[in-house]
């Protein structure tokens, strides 16, 4: 491939900025009679980096222009095909002509439209939602599936159970209601259930490092993914018999079919992650002996997979059963006889989803019994409306007091009432009046409560618990004590969502890539969102939101198949288009921030490299005028090479794109 | 006419005043790069020169004061009136035989300026429109060697060979303030084998590019070198050939028994650099083959002199005075004068007025000009009565809270201004310009003609700059020179016989060879291309009496103390007050300012968070910082003797447990630009030198760029 390059060298350069001053200047992307601090573009910008404490300190400076990636998610992003990289020098540009900056209007607030909407900016796994929606509108859904995977390898999954917070914080419901998002990604990532059709990153350069990840779910397979991407060898174990975790044994297959998940899985086994399922840390394995099996790092994503207890008279009785279990004998094709009555005990999605299970195995009267009145329900309200559509009926403010016997199993409950849950502080603190006692006849029982993880291996391996039980790990780092071991997912912030554990399992990979190859854990690590407020859209496509086909309640009883169908996609690219586009596709994709908004034109632009200069055989601006003669020009595999012969030390951890940096 | 094209001229961001060449389309200034033909670089400063341009905030007509002096309400009126109104007043102060209570303050372009021969010639006195940053080190250089190196003299970097050694002590020398080129001169002299060494007790961008820091305590640089020089001379590792024909017959005996009790371990007890340290440097000092050394924040202390003085002994008995790689002298092209020559009013007899009833104090003073920042304290005394200013801020320049700023509001019992007339030269509203009588709209530097005659610049060696008219001025600009000529024309006739400014130039330029013109021609820019070195030889000694190098300054033996030699304490302003205010505040520079000069504090590219400084936070060492419990981004109040000052704090391993960091030169609250960005003065800290007398350095020296402060939560 052909690419040019600057190779910057950080023993020269002094952070001085007057090659920020003189692109601007050149590039004329400055009004100097109206200019005002931090309104100004800018197509470069310089970064320093302080290491050590006095007195023993270091300190390096350099510049981040366009970084003019090998494979600029810029490009994949735009709707417009307005980017691309030109063949004979490998510049990424912005074709003005076909930049519409998202169909912004011409006279946007620059500063606004440089903003991050808030659909990526709320996203757990901050993926760039704007982007594969208006990739979407456009018909253009491979290219959309590939902007996704970027950011989360399970789009289809999360298509299905993803609680959105990317819905709930579009802007478009200050018109109407907000973008079907979820309902777009699911058909977008369908895509990768067809071996024809889905998306298997590129690995880069194999690495000899090996890496463990101790639990297949969410968080682990994430890791693995991402690592795999960076060339890492990756194997991960798990002690149940299949993969996907609580993807595979929490969630029931109707909001969940098997075949997404699998298909989703395989995309990582494809990409050499080895997945070595029935494999349970301290016992097949331990950290001893994965550290002595070569593996440079651990991660454990261990999750939760232990019901709470009630602690309450007959709890052990026949015909009492933990939800959690339930749900996973359900997944591994387990018979269960759950009769004919069963009462649910908690007010989570899990109760729920333990509630509408009960239902499908047969159940002819469910009820769900929590301590929270209706509107103090964890569980969604979504998945409310789903139980009551199913004629689950809901009993409020009651708490369990003992489990009634007869003939040597459950029989029936008594329950208390609950005067209050939390107190004033907002802590779980349930009040009970003793006096009021409610008794309910039932078959069965199962009891979702709450989670928990299994603690005996940590103890054991000197890994320390917080004191709410869950594994510690640094909240930026995900690092243990332990400097080899990581630790994230459920097993170490509580029970949380599916895109939660994705996004611990990425920043996971980012540590572990760190730590063996030896850079600061903490480095750039707290990055602040700042995302838009307003719209700036030209204007705007009325359409009402799509409505997402569900099965009636009477197609529900006595199956497990989804509840919830797919949009067409004809009804996808209407949806689509119904984006207001708060930001711009571009910009939210690149990784270096490195991309401005011109707010009179309404359009994205950002460093050529000056090509124009190139051509006629003069330096990019930057080079020209730097200080100090910190950057030098030329192509990418010659300047490297100027770099190797004099001795040269690459600094590999900013030279990720095109740009060299030396020192 | 309408120029297009890349012109060469000289930027005026900053005093250095760097060669560059400007790209002009159809009369409009696009872009500036370095000069290729003179060193080559511009700085960012140089760079955001074109914002300065098109300021919306650019100053067009003449404007007099309708309000009070401050309150900043102005009428327009015509460039005759005000010409007027100035020449009425300056003929009523002469013909009061008050003509020296006239000072202008301004940046002498040249030492042949004709602000300056305005002065001259009426009687009046010039400040630099800054604190005299540099004097200690000429009145040194001149005491020792009869040369003027001044602050814009710095080793020449691109002369040091493999092996030397590059000091800079207090010195922020990537800031571009001598020349642009410095940066990459130090650097590749770095990379040919020199080494950097960085004496600051702040981590700065050159201390990040340094072989070794040595973040000594503040004030303690005396010490420290003559700590270095004791373990040269008592080890015998002096420059004995230098020594043997070069130092005046005695001096060296005399440094010797001085030396006595100066050990590196007693020297470490002040200026807390070990004495392990002290050997090392100094024995690697003396073995190299030549070491420069830079300051100024050690020049600008209340023992500037002392310091400055141990400078040159080390300079001197290492060998390193006009070597390569070591402290360069100034050389001199002949100019032309310009007859006849008006004889400058005597500052013995007239001057001193700044000092008020301490006048007696100054009585060893011995600098070419006035203190500059005692015009508060001259006000007040009445010894000041008409301020001109051109180029400068003395409203935020000058050090006390305020204090400029109320003694020129300050009323006598009659209620009339003490000062009587203030005029403000600018091409944007100041600080100072808002409290002035008369506002005149200057032109900017891409708008006028400006000789350059800087003998000893960095950038051009012995030579002669122009700069020269690129743009037009936006509406009545004029420039200061050409309506100080227009007044001495009136005032002083017989010596305003020349056209104008450029006709002026031209008879200068004579001497050369040279004219306006001609200069233009070539280039706008005449050198011999040569320093020379150990020029002493060639001309058989030194300018000294002696013509021999001065080690030992006998005028000083007895005045008001002893500084016959170096005294080693740290400054008085740094141990009066120890106990109540254990921080000392640094004031460090950074590349995107200068000084407090609006030019660059209005600059909206110099205050952009991307390309600039847009303010100085309170850097605190975490370590102290925890000892008070304060936290990042906590807002304190710091407090000094004289003032105080609320301000956020910011974290940083770069500073000294002992001491706090302010940016130097914030505080702007004029223009689009300054008043929408935040940012202190350090100068509202540090204490108006005229009401601190004792602490200062009264023969040359001035301190005036730190204090000691406490933090107030």
């Amino acid at each position: 491939m052909k690419q040019v390059s600057m190779m910057i060298d950080l023993n020269r350069c002094i952070g001085c900025r007057t090659c920020v001053v003189a692109c601007r200047n050149h590039k004329e992307i400055i009004d100097h009679n109206k200019a005002m601090p931090d309104e100004i573009p800018y197509y470069l910008r310089v970064e320093t980096r302080e290491k050590g404490a006095f007195p023993n300190l270091s300190m390096d400076s350099w510049i981040v222009p366009c970084q003019h990636c090998r494979e600029p998610k810029c490009e994949t992003s735009c709707p417009e095909g307005a980017i691309s990289k030109a063949p004979e020098t490998g510049v990424v540009t912005i074709d003005p002509e076909k930049c519409t900056g998202c169909e912004a209007k011409s006279e946007s607030i620059a500063v606004e439209k440089r903003k991050i909407s808030p659909c990526k900016g709320n996203c757990p796994a901050n993926i760039n939602v704007q982007g594969y929606v208006n990739l979407a509108a456009q018909g253009k859904f491979q290219e959309a599936l590939r902007l996704i995977k970027d950011e989360n390898p399970f789009p289809a999954i999360c298509g299905r159970v993803c609680h959105h917070p990317c819905e709930s914080a579009c802007i478009r419901d200050d018109v109407d209601e907000p973008v079907a998002i979820n309902a777009i990604k699911r058909f977008i990532s369908d895509l990768d259930l067809d071996p024809e059709t889905r998306y298997v990153p590129e690995i880069k350069e194999k690495k000899d490092e090996k890496v463990a990840i101790i639990g297949a779910g969410p968080a682990g397979l994430t890791s693995a993914f991402y690592l795999a991407k960076e060339g890492y060898q990756v194997n991960v174990f798990d002690r149940l018999p299949v993969a996907g975790g609580m993807m595979a044994v929490g969630i029931p297959e109707y909001r969940l079919p098997n075949d997404i998940l699998e298909a989703e899985i395989n995309v990582i086994r494809d990409m050499g992650v080895e997945i070595k399922t029935g494999v349970t840390l301290g016992e097949e394995i331990s950290l001893d002996s994965l550290k002595n099996n070569g593996f440079g790092a651990v991660f454990m994503a261990t999750g939760l997979h232990f019901g709470g207890r009630l602690d309450v008279d007959g709890e052990d009785l026949p015909g009492v059963f933990s939800g959690l279990d339930l749900l996973k004998d359900i997944a591994l094709g387990k018979k269960i006889e759950i009769g004919e009555k069963a009462i649910v005990i908690g007010g989570g999605n899990a109760a729920i989803d333990s509630a509408l299970s009960a239902k499908r195995l047969g159940a002819k009267e469910v009820t769900l019994v929590c301590l929270e009145q209706r509107d103090e329900m964890p569980a969604w309200n979504k998945e409310i409306t789903d139980a009551l559509e199913e004629g689950i009926e809901i009993a409020n403010g009651l708490g369990p007091l003992r489990f009634m016997e007869k003939d040597g199993r459950l029989s029936g409950i008594e329950f208390q009432l609950c005067t209050s849950v939390f107190n004033e502080k907002g802590e779980f603190d349930p009040q009970y009046d003793d006096c009021q006692l409610t008794a309910m006849e039932t078959d069965s029982a199962i009891i979702a409560i709450s989670l928990l993880g299994e603690r005996n291996f940590a103890e054991n391996s000197g890994i320390a618990i917080t004191s709410e039980g869950g594994l510690w790990a640094d909240p930026l780092t995900l690092q243990t004590r332990i400097e080899w071991l990581f630790a994230g997912g459920d097993s170490v912030s509580g029970p949380k969502t599916v895109v939660e554990a994705i996004a611990s399992g990425k920043e996971a990979a980012i540590s572990i890539d760190r730590y063996i190859r030896g850079f600061d854990l903490r480095e750039d690590r707290v990055k602040e969102i700042d995302m838009a407020s307003d719209v700036y859209k030209a204007e705007y496509d009325p359409a009402k939101r799509a409505q997402i086909p569900r099965l009636k309640p009477g197609e529900r009883a006595g199956n497990f198949n989804e509840i919830e169908k797919g949009l067409t996609e004809e009804m996808v690219i209407q949806e689509a288009k119904r984006c207001l586009n708060c930001g711009c596709s571009c910009i939210q994709s690149c990784p270096y921030s490195v991309i401005q908004f011109d707010g009179e034109a309404g359009k994205s632009h950002k460093c050529d490299l000056c090509q124009d200069r190139i051509y006629a055989g003069e330096l990019p601006v930057c080079a020209e005028v730097c200080m100090t003669d910190a950057i030098t020009f030329g192509e990418y595999d010659l300047v490297k090479q100027w770099a190797v012969c004099d001795g040269r030390t690459i600094v590999t951890d900013l030279s990720k794109g095109s740009m060299l940096y030396i020192k | 006419m309408e120029k297009s094209g890349w012109i060469p001229t000289m930027c005026y961001q900053c005093k250095a005043e760097c060669a560059i060449i400007a790209r002009v389309e159809d009369g409009v200034l696009k872009e500036i790069r370095g000069n290729p033909n003179s060193r080559g670089k511009a700085c960012v400063k140089g760079m955001s020169g074109v914002s300065l341009q098109y300021s919306p905030d650019r100053l067009t007509y003449p404007m007099k004061r309708v309000g009070e002096r401050g309150e900043g309400k102005f009428e327009r009126i015509s460039w005759d009136e005000a010409v007027d109104i100035i020449t009425t007043k300056l003929k009523d102060l002469r013909d009061r035989g008050e003509a020296h209570k006239l000072t202008a303050s301004f940046f002498p372009h040249s030492i042949t300026d004709p602000k300056w021969r305005f002065l001259n010639a009426y009687g009046g006195f010039i400040n630099t429109a800054l604190p005299h940053c540099d004097s200690a080190k000429i009145l040194a250089w001149i005491k020792t060697t009869g040369g003027v190196p001044n602050h814009h003299i710095p080793p020449a970097w691109f002369t040091v060979p493999e092996g030397g050694i590059m000091m800079l002590a207090g010195r922020h020398a990537f800031g571009g303030l001598e020349d642009a080129s410095i940066p990459k001169d130090i650097l590749e002299a770095k990379e040919r084998g020199a080494k950097l060494v960085v004496v600051d007790p702040f981590f700065t961008a050159e201390a990040a590019k340094a072989d070794q820091w040595i973040p000594i305590r503040p004030g303690g640089d005396t010490a420290f070198f003559v700590g270095m020089i004791q373990h040269i001379v008592a080890n015998g590792m002096y420059d004995r050939e230098f020594v043997a024909n070069w130092i005046r017959e005695g001096d060296f005996k005399k440094l010797q028994d001085y030396l006595a009790d100066k050990t590196p371990e007693r020297m470490s007890e002040i200026c807390d650099v070990p004495a392990e340290t002290i050997r090392q440097l100094a024995e690697e000092c003396a073995m190299a083959p030549s070491v420069g050394v830079d300051s100024f924040k050690g020049v600008m202390l209340g023992n500037a002199l002392d310091f400055s003085h141990a400078w040159c002994i080390f300079m001197a008995v290492t060998g390193n005075i006009d070597n390569p790689g070591g402290q360069p002298l100034p050389d001199l092209v002949p100019l032309s004068p310009v007859e006849p020559a008006p004889t400058p009013p005597s500052l013995h007899d007239l001057g001193w007025h700044r000092t008020g009833p301490d006048k007696d104090k100054f009585e060893k003073y011995s600098f070419i000009m006035e203190p500059t920042w005692y015009e508060a304290q001259a006000i007040r005394n009445g010894d000041l009565k008409v301020l001109m200013v051109a180029e400068a801020n003395p409203a935020l320049t000058e050090m006390g809270d305020y204090s400029w700023q109320k003694a020129v509001c300050e009323k006598d019992e009659n209620g009339n201004y003490k000062l009587e007339l203030l005029v403000s030269f600018e091409i944007m509203l100041s600080e100072t310009s808002k409290h002035a009588d008369l506002v005149l709209p200057d032109k900017s530097y891409f708008e006028r003609w400006e000789l350059l005659y800087m003998p000893w610049w960095y950038n051009f060696g012995h030579g002669v700059a122009l700069r020269q008219p690129i743009v037009e001025a936006p509406g009545e600009c004029r420039h200061a020179n050409d309506v100080f000529i227009e007044m001495g024309k009136e005032l002083s006739p017989e010596y305003f016989q020349f056209d104008d400014l450029v006709s002026y130039y031209d008879i200068e330029l004579s001497g050369l060879g040279l004219s306006v013109k001609k200069l233009q021609e070539m280039g706008g820019h005449w050198s011999p291309g040569s320093i020379g070195f150990r020029k002493y030889e060639t001309a058989g000694g030194f300018g000294t009496p002696s013509e021999k190098v001065h080690l030992y300054w006998e005028d000083l033996e007895e005045a008001p103390w002893s500084q016959a030699f170096p005294r080693v304490d740290l400054p008085l302003e740094y141990r009066a007050v120890l106990d109540d205010y254990p921080f000392v505040l640094v004031s460090y520079r950074t590349i995107f300012h200068s000084g407090s000069g609006q030019w660059t504090f209005n600059n909206p590219q110099l205050r952009d968070s991307i390309s600039g400084f847009q303010e100085n936070p309170l850097l605190m060492n975490p370590v102290a910082a925890k000892e008070l419990d304060v936290s990042e981004g906590d807002t304190i109040t710091a407090e000094s003797p004289t003032g105080s000052v609320q301000i956020q704090v910011k974290l940083s391993e770069r500073i000294r447990p002992d001491c706090v960091a302010l940016g130097h030169g914030f505080g702007s609250t004029v223009g689009g630009v300054a008043s929408a960005c935040k940012g202190v003065s350090d100068n509202r800290l540090i204490p108006d030198a005229g009401a601190t007398l004792d602490y200062q350095d009264l023969i040359g020296g001035e301190a005036h760029v730190s204090t000691r402060v406490r933090i107030v939560k």
